[in-house]
């Protein structure tokens, strides 16, 4: 599945709306950030998506509660696109300012990385969850390094592996 | 002004082309022509009578009136025929017979010069005589006029001349009857041919006495010539003397070389210059004189519309030597006169494409040595070198191999990769293994810079129309395409190695990674790597109505082939799709046509179609499939029992999804296609009913499809309403709709940048859009509700993500009221959860 969506889809937007008005407005409106946080919970991910990714809005007006939302993403979003928009978009600007509670997320997020199994390249590759760039980058994770292209020719079928 | 004139029968003849182009000739005879049958186009106020060149039927008439002139027309060989359709030749002709001449003795005159030396020889018999016609000329030159008055004519035997009619007087002037005969008679006896010091002194200097003799100097270059060794040196001497000469009319020196191109038969002609050239090729005036030949040479071939072989081969040669001494001034003599062949001569000739290639490869080595660039000869040797590939492909193959190696290929691809692939062909008759690295590369490899590039090399100041390096480049690759059918009628395992290294290569090309390959290994030992899926259309089948046929789609030639192929030429390609690395996508191809062919070609495609990586790879599996099912039929139990037992080996697959995949897709495909009563094996029956059972027997569909359409949107979308029975043209629907479709071309139009006032108009068609929707909502059909609803959430956002809203201020929402109205969008059902979502 993809995170596209399309002018029709009324929810999405209104998630973007909110996003837009809180830097300005969310201080002295705290409906704007409940409606957020009623947003990032949307049954579609591309709706939460809008919030994941922006989450940063309200680091001014609600920074607390910004944080207990942030981790809330990380424990409960079920889809990876937008975990790793989440990791891309909001925790990467907070990476040098709040260390700790950027490492804690993570801690959150590795915890709920499957264990991997080897598999054919390409496979791996196309599996391998978008955010875990970010992982390796940030030095908390060392992923396994893929294997040189020519070990995997073939290898998906037992009876013509030879060794590997 | 010349004035040249004869007189027939008191009526004064002019030439045509004189009363044309001079004025005073036109005001002197002002009137009607007096008949329009036998008038000039464009000299309507001109009395004049156009004197046509004589028909078949004037000699027939003629012939029947005079029985020498009968005579002579029967005993005149083809080309002096063809001169007495001139008037002017026939009169000289019958003042002949009427001396005394036979028919006979007409029989070696091949030219008009050689006519005139027949009158001459007949009129002006005595070396006395000449001399009073060569004197005449020379105080006619010195005085820049065509008649004279007698007396300054020192010569006493003037009034002989006279009396034989060559000259005529009028008064006391004199002049020459014809001014042809003026022409040829200075050609022959005044200007001095023999004595290259002397004419040069004679045609030089004041420009309208040499213009006056510019006529008689091809006439006196037409003697030289015809008197000159093999080689010609005599001549090429003499006309290169008149290019060096510092003060001869451009025009005269030109009259001098085009009299010595159009002489010029076959090679030894053109001797005596190439050693002038190899002697000297910085001799004064030499660049000149051969850029200039190499233009004439170029009309003379336009002209015929073709050059024979003789002929080519003397200029082609020309070129070698102009080439030879590596000098920039001489390299363009060199370039037109290739490009004149390349055109038009045909190079079936063995020593015509050898002189032609070497000149080809001289030029183009010496081009892209040059500094500075020679990028428009470079781009011209380019497809010389590729033309005459086959007369040295190993010297031809080292250096167009340049074009596709770096540096220089990222330096000037965008420009020479397009010549060199315009002769493709030409260069895989000779080295198909070069054809296909040419495939290879050149869609493996890129040019990726946007940057601006001129048609023509330079912005024109009249029609400046631009590229840019990219575009420029990928023209190649359209080349390449279109040129596949040839390719494949010349060679099918180097074509098809050409397609499949252009598909891979241009995989990487476009920006996918190299991905891991799959060995595919035969029974047979046969054995080839199979890239990863390349997206490829996988319907290729199926015609795409949006997007006819084009005429560089490789895949398309290729199923084309294959559909007429002769099941030789089949298996020619299948031995070649399965060596080294090889793509899915022309395998599809393979075993696609293969189902539509099954008879004739089903045994040697069964062992490829039912391997287990062909039958499950995202780019083969359906085509497999297809062809698994449709040569079912046609294999015998045992093979049928066989394939069945190997499909049903599921622990050859590492993982559950592979296993699951080869079960539900793979044998899920085929069992929906193979008949029931054809299956060998009770494990295929009882698989068979398992997965029917399940409802997993599937379509072979293909596995991913686009489609792409275009169309205004709104039209569409009535169109689709009206079809559902919605009444879009009254009613509450249609206002909807109409407010609507406005305020979606509002959103379309006010940028977030936008200024209040165009974010308040936004705001108040949202609003009246809103309020239409409060009052109908109920009633109206959804396919209208929907999209105003994203409308507005579309206009709100847009207001909300402004810059320039400030709430309650210049007709935008306070702030409660943005806020209510975003609430309400934030309960909208759309968009709808999906099954994947929850």
């Amino acid at each position: 599945m993809n995170l596209s969506w399309g002018n029709l889809d009324v929810r999405v937007y209104a998630a973007e709306a909110w996003v837009s008005l809180a830097p300005r407005f969310a201080a002295d409106n705290p409906h704007i950030v409940d409606m957020l946080e009623t947003m990032v919970v949307d049954p579609v991910p591309q709706v939460r998506l809008q919030v994941a990714h922006n989450l940063q809005v309200i680091c001014k007006a609600a920074p607390e509660r910004m944080w207990a939302i942030a981790t809330r993403v990380a424990t409960e979003e079920p889809y990876d696109g937008v975990l790793a928009s989440f990791l891309n978009g909001f925790l990467r600007k907070f990476n040098w300012a709040e260390t700790e509670r950027c490492e804690a997320i993570i801690d959150i997020v590795r915890g709920r990385m499957r264990p991997r199994r080897p598999m054919h390249n390409a496979a791996a590759t196309m599996s391998r969850p978008p955010w875990a760039g970010l992982l390796l980058s940030s030095g908390q994770v060392r992923g396994a390094t893929p294997r040189a292209d020519g070990s995997k020719i073939g290898r998906r079928i037992r009876s013509r592996t030879a060794g590997s | 002004l010349r004035t040249s004139k004869v007189r027939i029968d008191a009526t004064t003849v002019q030439s045509s082309r004189w009363v044309r182009n001079g004025r005073r000739y036109r005001a002197a005879m002002i009137g009607m022509p007096p008949d329009a049958g036998f008038a000039e186009p464009g000299l309507a106020n001109v009395r004049h009578f156009l004197v046509p060149r004589l028909g078949d039927a004037d000699l027939a008439r003629l012939a029947s009136a005079s029985v020498p002139l009968a005579a002579l027309f029967g005993a005149a060989p083809p080309t002096l025929h063809a001169l007495l359709h001139n008037i002017f030749n026939l009169s000289l002709a019958a003042q002949l017979l009427a001396d005394g001449a036979s028919a006979s003795s007409f029989g070696a005159i091949r030219s008009q010069s050689g006519l005139i030396d027949a009158y001459e020889d007949e009129r002006l018999a005595t070396t006395s005589l000449q001399q009073a016609a060569s004197a005449t000329v020379s105080e006619m030159a010195a005085r820049g006029r065509l008649a004279v008055r007698k007396v300054l004519v020192q010569h006493g035997a003037l009034d002989d001349v006279i009396q034989a009619g060559v000259l005529a007087e009028a008064g006391d002037l004199v002049s020459f009857t014809h001014h042809v005969l003026f022409d040829h008679v200075a050609g022959r006896f005044y200007l001095e041919w023999d004595d290259s010091s002397r004419l040069i002194a004679q045609i030089s200097g004041d420009a309208s006495r040499a213009l006056l003799l510019a006529p008689a100097l091809r006439f006196a270059i037409d003697r030289l010539w015809r008197s000159d060794q093999p080689g010609r040196p005599a001549t090429w001497a003499q006309i290169a003397a008149i290019f060096a000469a510092t003060d001869i009319d451009p025009v005269v020196a030109n009259v001098a070389l085009r009299t010595a191109v159009e002489n010029v038969e076959n090679h030894a002609d053109v001797e005596g210059l190439a050693l002038r050239i190899a002697a000297n090729p910085d001799a004064p005036g030499l660049a000149s004189l051969l850029s200039r030949l190499s233009r004439f040479v170029g009309i003379e071939i336009d002209t015929a519309g073709a050059v024979n072989t003789d002929h080519a081969l003397a200029w082609a040669s020309l070129a070698g030597a102009a080439v030879a001494p590596a000098t920039r001034a001489l390299s363009d003599a060199a370039r037109f006169l290739l490009h004149a062949l390349f055109i038009k001569a045909d190079f079936s000739d063995a020593s015509l494409l050898a002189a032609f290639g070497t000149a080809a490869r001289g030029l183009l080595s010496f081009a892209w040595a040059s500094d500075p660039p020679m990028a428009s000869t470079v781009n011209n040797a380019i497809r010389f070198v590729g033309k005459s590939f086959a007369s040295e492909p190993t010297a031809s193959r080292v250096l167009l191999d340049q074009i596709l190696r770096e540096p220089h290929f990222s330096a000037h691809a965008d420009k020479e990769a397009t010549w060199l692939t315009e002769q493709i062909m030409p260069i895989a008759r000779s080295d198909s293994d070069f054809a296909v690295e040419i495939y290879r590369t050149l869609f493996t490899q890129k040019i990726t810079d946007d940057g601006t590039s001129w048609f023509g090399g330079a912005p024109s100041r009249i029609l400046p129309l631009s590229s840019n390096r990219r575009q420029d480049y990928e023209h190649c690759r359209y080349s390449l395409g279109c040129a596949m059918p040839e390719f494949l009628a010349l060679s099918v395992p180097h074509a098809m190695r050409a397609i499949i290294d252009a598909k891979l290569g241009k995989r990487l090309s476009d920006g996918f990674a190299p991905g891991a390959s799959i060995a595919v290994t035969m029974a047979d030992g046969v054995s080839f790597a199979l890239a990863e899926r390349d997206y490829a259309d996988e319907a290729w089948d199926e015609p795409d109505e949006e997007r006819p046929p084009q005429d560089d789609d490789m895949a398309a030639h290729l199923v084309a082939f294959l559909r007429a192929a002769t099941p030789d030429q089949f298996g020619e390609s299948i031995a070649a799709a399965a060596t080294r690395s090889s793509s899915g996508s022309i395998w599809s191809r393979l075993m696609g046509v293969g189902a539509e062919r099954v008879a004739e070609v089903g045994a040697l495609l069964w062992p490829y179609a039912t391997h287990p990586e062909l039958l499950r790879h995202p780019d083969t599996l359906r085509d497999a499939v297809r062809f698994v099912a449709t040569a079912y039929p046609l294999r015998d139990e045992a093979t049928r029992a066989t394939f069945e037992l190997e499909m049903l080996s599921f622990d050859r697959f590492e993982d559950d999804y592979e296993r699951n995949f080869w079960r539900t897709t793979v044998l899920g495909r085929l069992l929906h296609l193979i008949p029931v009563a054809l299956l060998a094996t009770p494990e295929m029956l009882a698989m068979r009913a398992e997965l029917e059972a399940a409802e997993a027997l599937e379509a072979n569909e293909p596995l991913s499809s686009f489609k792409v359409s275009w169309g205004e949107h709104a039209d569409y979308n009535r169109n689709r309403l009206r079809r559902d029975g919605v009444d879009v043209d009254a009613g509450p629907d249609a206002l909807v709709l109409t407010a609507s479709d406005a305020l979606w071309d509002r959103v379309r139009t006010t940028p977030s940048t936008g200024f209040v006032a165009s974010l308040s108009t936004l705001w108040s068609d949202t609003v009246a859009l809103l309020v239409l929707l409060d009052e109908h909502g109920d009633t109206l059909n959804h396919n209208v509700s929907r999209p105003a609803w994203g409308h507005i959430a579309n206009a709100a956002e847009r207001i909300a993500e402004s810059p320039a809203y400030m709430p309650g201020e210049g007709g935008l929402p306070l702030l409660g009221t943005m806020m209510a109205l975003l609430d309400r969008l934030s309960e909208s059902p759309f968009p709808e959860v999906r099954e994947a979502d929850a």
